[in-house]
C-alpha cells in the first residue's frame, strides 16, 4: 500500500509561520492595550479634580427657589413609608424641588455620607445616637454634621401573624413565656450594626427587671439565634410572612404600616417614653461597638455640613417638622413630639430654631 | 533594490499600511475594556497597605468567611456540574420548541433580582416551604445554614453551567456520536465515552463560571443565610461596623483568593485538554 | 432469501419523504445508491443504520428483521464522508472502540491492524493522519466489530481527484478481498461504475432504476436517468414505428433509427445515447441529409485527459466523446463541418419521465 502523504507540510515551516503571526498580533495587541490604558488613565487624571471641585463648588451654591433642584435624602428603612408620602406632599408645595430618597439601615445610610463621600441634604436615623457616633468626626476624622433634631419616638416590639406559633394565646402578660417556648423562631437585626438590634436586647433586659424574671432575656434569645439575624430588621419581613420566623423584633410603626399583629409592651420596657430615659439607662448591652446603654428610641434628622442644597433642605425640614409632616408621621404609627428637640441647637440653621426646643441633657 | 517606484506600487504600500493599522486598531476597544476591568480593581488593591491586609488576614472571622465562601462556591459548582451536564446534553442534542422553552427557563435566574430570588427560594426551602418542610425532619435545613448558602448560590449560577456545557456538547460533531452507535455503543455509553470527553472544556468552563458567580453572590444568599457569614456579607458587615478601609481590605483579600483559584482551575482545564489541538 | 432485503421502506420527514423503497442485496456484493444531492440516498443509508424510524416497511439482514432495532444492535459498520475518527482517542483506541471484552479485543485489533496495514499508526492521533490513512483506520474500526454489512456515506467526496482515484481503488480491492457486503452512497458516476455490483438510482426519495452497472448505464428507463448517468438527450420532432423494437425519428434535419424497448407516447419521447458512441467524420462539400446521422458544426473541443469532448451544433446541441487516438487522426477544430452518426442499437427511445 503506498503512502498518500503527497502534501508535505514541514513541521518547522508551520511553526515559523505561526510564530510570525503571533508576533505581529501580540505586539500590536500590547501596544493598543497600553494605548487604551493610557487614554483611560489620562481621562481619569483630567476628570478627577473637576469632580472634587464640583462637589465643593455645589456646596457654596445658593440656588434660588426658581432653580430646579434635587434634594438627596438618606433615611432609616422604617421611615420609608411616611417619608415617601411627605416627599410627595413637599413636591406639591415646592414644584422645583424633587426629593431623591434612599432607605436602608441607619448605620448604612450614615456611612453613605462618611465612607462613600456621597453628597446628602438630609439624613434621618432610627436612633439619634447614630448621628453623633458616625458623623461628628471622632478620632480626628472630619465632621459631617454638628447638630440633630429628634422628632419622633417609637416603640420596640414583636410582630407576628396568624400563622405564628402561639399566636392565638399570646397576650400582654404571657408573651415572654410564649416567646421562650421551644420551637418558636424569633427574628431580629444585628446588634453590632443596627439600632433595632441593640434596642431589642435592651428591651429584653428591661423586661427581665420589669417582670422580675431573671434569665428571661436568655431564654427568649435562645429562640433568636444567629440564623435568625439579618443586618436590618426590615429584611426579615418577608421571612415573617412566609412563616420562616414566628415573631420579629421591629418597631411598632412598622407593625402598623404593614398591618401586622404586635405586642403591646409596657412603656417601661419598650423604649418609647423619653421621660423614662433614666430607667432605660439602667441596662446596657455589649456589642462590637462597645457597651450601649439603654436609651429611648428617638428618631433624629440632620442637614449635613456640606449639604449641596442647604436652603431647600431647610425648607424640607420646616415642612417635615410642621403640621403636615407630623400628621403623616402620626398616621404611620410614630409618636411625634409636640415640639421636636434639638442637640447642638446653637448650630441649627436659623430658619429651624423656632421650631425646636433644646434637648434636655442627661 | 533598483526597481523604479511606481505610483501603483506606492498606492499598494499605502493600502497595505492602512490595512495593517486598521487591524491593529481593532485591539483598541479591547484595550479599553481591559482597562475598564483592571483599573478599578488595581486602584482598590493599590489603596491597601500591607499592614491593613495582614491585619484583616489575621482576623479569624474574616478567614473563616472567605473559607466558607470558597467551599460553598466549590460545592455549588460540583452540584451544578452533576445536575446541569445531563440537561445541557439533552438541550444540545434536541431541537424543537420544547427545548427552546427549557433553555429560556434555564436563563431565568439571570433576570431575577437577587433579593427576589432569595424570597422565592425561601418559599420552597423555608421552614414551611414545600421542600423545606419535607426535609426538616431529616435534619436538613436551609435557613441560616451552609445548605441555604449553596441553594442560593446554585440558583443564580446554574445558567452559566448549563449554557457553557450546552455549547460544549453542541460543538461535538453529531456524526461522531452516530458512528459510535453503529459500533455498538448504546446512547448512555455514547454520552460517556464520546460526548463527555469532547465537551470537557465547555463543561469545565461552566464549572469555573459557576464557581465565580457563586462566590460573589450576596443578595440571594443574605435572604437565606446571614450567619454563617460568607465573605461578601462579612465585607458588608465590617463596612457597617468600621468602614471602607477595613472592608475594602477584606475585599482585596477575597479577590486575591478568588483570582488564585481561577488561575489554578484554568491551568487545570488547559493542561487536561486532550483532544486534538485545532 | 437475500442477505439484505429492504421491503417497501418509507420514512417521513417534515420536508422530505422516502417512498416505498425496495432493494435486495446478496452476500459479498456492493450496492451503490447513486443520486443527486437531496435525493435521499444518505437518509436511506441512515435509516438502514437505524437513525430514522421508518413509517412503514421493513429491513431484513441475514433473515433477521432489524427494522425496530437501535443502531447499536444492528451489527453494522458505518463510514462517513470525513471518516469521523474520534479525535480524543489514539488510532488503537479508535479501532478498539466497538469491542467489549479485553483479551478478545487485543487479538481482534491486531488482526485488523495487520489486514489494513496500519499497525505503524497505533499510537497516533487522528488529526495527524493523511486522508488515506484515515480511511484505513476508519475501515479498521468498522471492521473490528465484524459487521455483517458495511454502510458508506460518500466516503470519497471531500477528496481531490487524485486521492479519490487511489482510495477508490484501495477500497474496491479491500471490499473484494474481505468479501464484504456493503451499501455505498455517492453522487459520482465513476465511483458507482467502479465499485458497484448493483446500482440503484435514487431521486426525490424514490428508486428510479435498479440493475447491474453496465445495464443501467446503457439502458436507462427514462431520460432523467439517462442524463444522470451521463448520456445525451435529444427531443425528436417526429417518431414513427418501423418494426417491433425499432422506430424512426426525426430531429431537426436528421432522420435517425433508434431502438425502443416498450411503448412510449410521442409527446414524452426522448432519444438518448452515450456520447462515446457517436461516430464522427469530416463532412466535405455540401451538407447532406443522411438517413442515420446529423450534419453538425464543431463548436468547441475540450480536452479531458485521454478523451476529447467535441461539442456539436446540429440545430440541437449535443456532445460526443472521442478517444485521443481518433482525435489525433481526425484533428477536429471549432468551425469544422462533421457528420455525426449513431448505431441504432446505441440510440434509445425512452420516455422523459417514467411513472412509478
Amino acid at each position: 500500500m503506498s503512502s498518500y502523504r503527497h502534501v508535505n507540510n514541514s513541521a518547522r515551516g508551520k511553526m515559523s509561520k505561526r510564530r510570525m503571526k503571533l508576533g505581529f498580533n501580540l505586539r500590536s495587541a500590547l501596544l493598543d492595550i497600553a494605548f487604551g490604558l493610557a487614554v483611560v488613565a489620562g481621562l481619569a487624571i483630567v476628570a478627577a479634580p473637576r469632580v472634587n471641585a464640583a462637589s465643593g463648588a455645589e456646596g457654596l451654591q445658593t440656588g434660588t427657589s426658581t432653580d430646579k433642584t434635587t434634594l438627596i435624602q438618606y433615611a432609616a428603612g422604617t421611615l420609608a413609608v411616611p417619608f415617601k408620602a411627605i416627599d410627595t406632599a413637599f413636591r406639591q408645595e415646592h414644584p422645583n424641588v424633587t426629593v431623591q430618597a434612599q432607605f436602608g439601615g441607619s448605620v448604612k445610610m450614615a456611612k453613605q455620607i462618611t465612607e462613600l463621600q456621597q453628597p446628602a441634604d438630609v439624613l434621618a436615623v432610627a436612633d439619634y445616637n447614630v448621628i453623633p457616633q458616625q458623623l461628628y468626626g471622632h478620632n480626628g476624622g472630619p465632621a459631617y454634621a454638628n447638630w440633630y433634631i429628634g422628632f419622633a419616638a417609637n416603640a420596640i416590639t414583636f410582630v407576628y401573624t396568624d400563622k405564628s406559633k402561639g399566636a392565638a394565646r399570646i397576650n400582654a402578660s404571657n408573651w415572654f413565656q410564649v416567646l421562650a417556648e421551644p420551637g418558636v423562631e424569633i427574628g431580629r437585626s444585628n446588634p453590632d450594626t443596627d439600632p433595632s438590634g441593640y434596642q431589642t436586647l435592651q428591651m429584653l433586659q428591661l423586661a427581665e427587671k420589669h417582670y422580675h424574671q431573671p434569665g428571661l432575656a436568655q431564654k427568649i434569645l435562645k429562640n433568636a439565634p444567629a440564623k435568625n439575624i439579618r443586618d436590618t430588621e426590615t429584611e426579615l419581613i418577608g421571612a415573617l410572612e412566609l412563616g420562616q420566623i414566628d415573631y420579629l423584633a421591629i418597631y411598632r410603626s412598622d407593625a402598623m404600616q404593614h398591618h401586622f399583629k404586635y405586642l403591646q409592651l409596657p412603656p417601661e420596657i419598650n423604649l418609647s417614653d423619653a421621660s423614662l430615659a433614666n430607667q432605660y439607662a439602667t441596662v446596657s448591652v455589649h456589642t462590637r461597638n462597645g457597651d450601649l446603654q439603654g436609651r429611648p428610641i428617638i428618631y433624629a434628622a440632620t442637614i449635613p455640613i456640606n449639604a449641596p442644597h442647604p436652603k431647600q433642605a431647610e425648607q424640607w425640614m420646616q415642612f417635615f417638622l410642621g403640621a403636615r409632616g407630623a400628621a403623616t408621621m402620626r398616621d404611620n404609627g410614630f409618636v411625634v413630639f409636640s415640639q421636636p428637640i434639638a442637640s447642638g441647637a446653637e448650630k441649627l440653621p436659623v430658619g429651624l430654631r423656632q421650631l425646636v426646643k433644646p434637648w434636655a441633657s442627661r | 533594490m533598483g526597481e523604479p517606484i511606481t505610483a501603483a506600487a506606492r498606492e499598494g504600500d499605502l493600502r497595505r499600511m492602512l490595512n495593517r493599522s486598521a487591524l491593529a486598531l481593532l485591539w483598541f476597544p479591547g484595550g479599553l475594556l481591559l482597562a475598564f476591568i483592571l483599573l478599578p480593581l488595581l486602584r482598590m488593591a493599590s489603596a491597601q497597605t500591607w499592614a491593613t491586609l495582614r491585619s484583616v488576614a489575621a482576623m479569624d472571622d474574616v478567614r473563616s468567611s472567605i473559607w466558607l465562601s470558597v467551599r460553598s462556591a466549590a460545592l455549588t459548582a460540583v452540584i451544578a456540574a452533576l445536575l446541569g451536564t445531563p440537561l445541557a446534553y439533552f438541550l444540545a442534542r434536541s431541537s424543537g420548541w420544547f427545548s427552546r422553552i427549557i433553555e429560556a427557563f434555564v436563563d431565568l435566574p439571570l433576570a431575577v433580582p437577587h433579593g427576589v430570588a432569595g424570597i422565592a427560594l425561601l418559599f420552597v426551602f423555608g421552614r414551611r416551604g414545600l421542600i423545606g418542610a419535607m426535609l426538616a425532619p431529616y435534619g436538613l435545613e436551609f435557613w441560616g445554614t451552609e445548605a441555604g448558602i449553596v441553594i442560593a448560590m446554585l440558583f443564580v449560577s446554574v445558567p452559566f453551567m448549563v449554557n457553557s456545557a450546552r455549547l460544549g456538547f453542541a460543538a461535538v460533531d453529531p456524526r461522531l456520536e452516530k458512528v459510535a452507535r453503529t459500533l455498538g455503543a448504546p446512547p448512555f455509553e455514547v454520552f460517556y465515552r464520546i460526548g463527555l470527553p469532547l465537551a470537557w472544556r465547555g463543561i469545565m468552563t461552566g464549572v469555573v463560571l459557576t464557581y465565580a458567580r457563586a462566590i460573589s453572590e450576596i443578595g440571594a444568599v443574605m435572604i437565606l443565610a446571614y450567619y454563617p457569614m460568607t465573605a461578601p456579607i462579612k465585607i458588608y458587615d465590617v463596612y457597617l461596623q468600621t468602614g471602607l478601609r477595613e472592608s475594602s481590605a477584606i475585599a482585596v483579600l477575597l479577590l486575591i483568593v478568588t483570582l488564585s483559584t481561577f488561575l489554578v482551575m484554568r491551568a487545570f482545564i488547559h493542561a487536561n485538554w486532550r483532544p486534538d489541538r485545532p | 432469501m437475500s442477505y439484505l432485503a429492504i421491503q417497501n421502506l418509507s420514512v417521513v420527514f417534515p420536508r422530505f419523504e422516502l417512498r416505498s423503497i425496495s432493494l435486495s442485496l446478496e452476500q459479498g456484493q456492493t450496492l451503490v445508491l447513486l443520486g443527486p444531492s437531496g435525493s435521499g440516498k444518505s437518509v436511506l443509508l441512515e435509516t438502514v443504520a437505524g437513525f430514522h424510524p421508518p413509517a412503514s416497511g421493513r429491513i431484513e439482514l441475514c433473515g433477521r428483521n432489524i427494522s425496530s432495532l437501535p443502531p447499536e444492535e444492528r451489527g453494522l459498520g458505518f463510514m462517513f464522508q470525513d471518516y469521523s475518527l474520534f479525535p480524543h482517542l489514539t488510532v488503537e483506541k479508535n479501532i478498539a472502540f466497538g469491542l467489549r471484552r479485553k483479551p478478545e479485543a487485543d487479538r481482534r485489533v491486531e488482526q485488523v491492524l495487520e489486514l489494513l496495514g496500519v499497525r505503524h499508526l497505533t499510537g497516533r492521533r487522528p488529526s495527524g493522519l493523511s486522508g488515506g490513512e484515515k480511511q484505513r483506520v476508519a475501515l479498521a474500526r468498522a471492521l473490528a466489530t465484524e459487521p455483517r454489512l458495511f454502510l458508506f456515506d460518500e466516503p470519497l467526496s471531500a477528496l481531490d481527484a487524485r486521492m479519490r482515484e487511489e482510495l477508490r481503488e484501495d477500497l474496491r480491492r479491500l471490499l473484494r478481498s474481505l468479501k464484504a457486503t456493503s451499501v455505498y452512497v455517492t453522487h459520482d458516476r465513476l465511483e458507482a461504475r467502479t465499485l458497484a455490483d448493483v446500482i440503484a438510482i435514487i431521486q426525490d426519495g424514490v428508486i428510479r432504476q435498479v440493475g447491474q452497472p453496465h445495464h443501467v448505464f446503457t439502458n436507462p428507463v427514462d431520460a432523467w436517468v439517462a442524463k444522470f448517468v451521463g448520456m445525451q438527450v435529444l427531443r425528436p420532432e417526429q417518431v414513427e414505428p418501423v418494426e417491433p423494437g425499432r422506430v424512426r425519428a426525426r430531429v431537426g434535419d436528421a432522420i435517425l433509427d433508434a431502438t425502443v424497448s416498450e411503448h412510449v407516447t410521442p409527446e414524452t419521447a426522448r432519444l438518448v445515447f452515450r456520447p462515446e458512441d457517436v461516430h464522427l467524420e469530416h463532412l466535405n462539400g455540401q451538407m447532406r441529409h443522411s438517413g442515420d446521422g446529423f450534419a453538425a458544426l464543431v463548436e468547441s473541443v475540450v480536452p479531458l485527459g485521454s478523451l476529447f469532448r467535441i461539442e456539436l451544433n446540429a440545430g440541437p446541441h449535443f456532445s460526443a466523446l472521442v478517444w485521443h487516438a481518433d482525435y489525433d487522426q481526425l484533428q477536429f477544430k471549432p468551425g469544422d463541418k462533421v457528420l455525426a452518426r449513431l448505431d441504432p442499437a446505441d440510440l434509445l427511445l425512452v420516455p422523459e419521465h417514467r411513472k412509478l
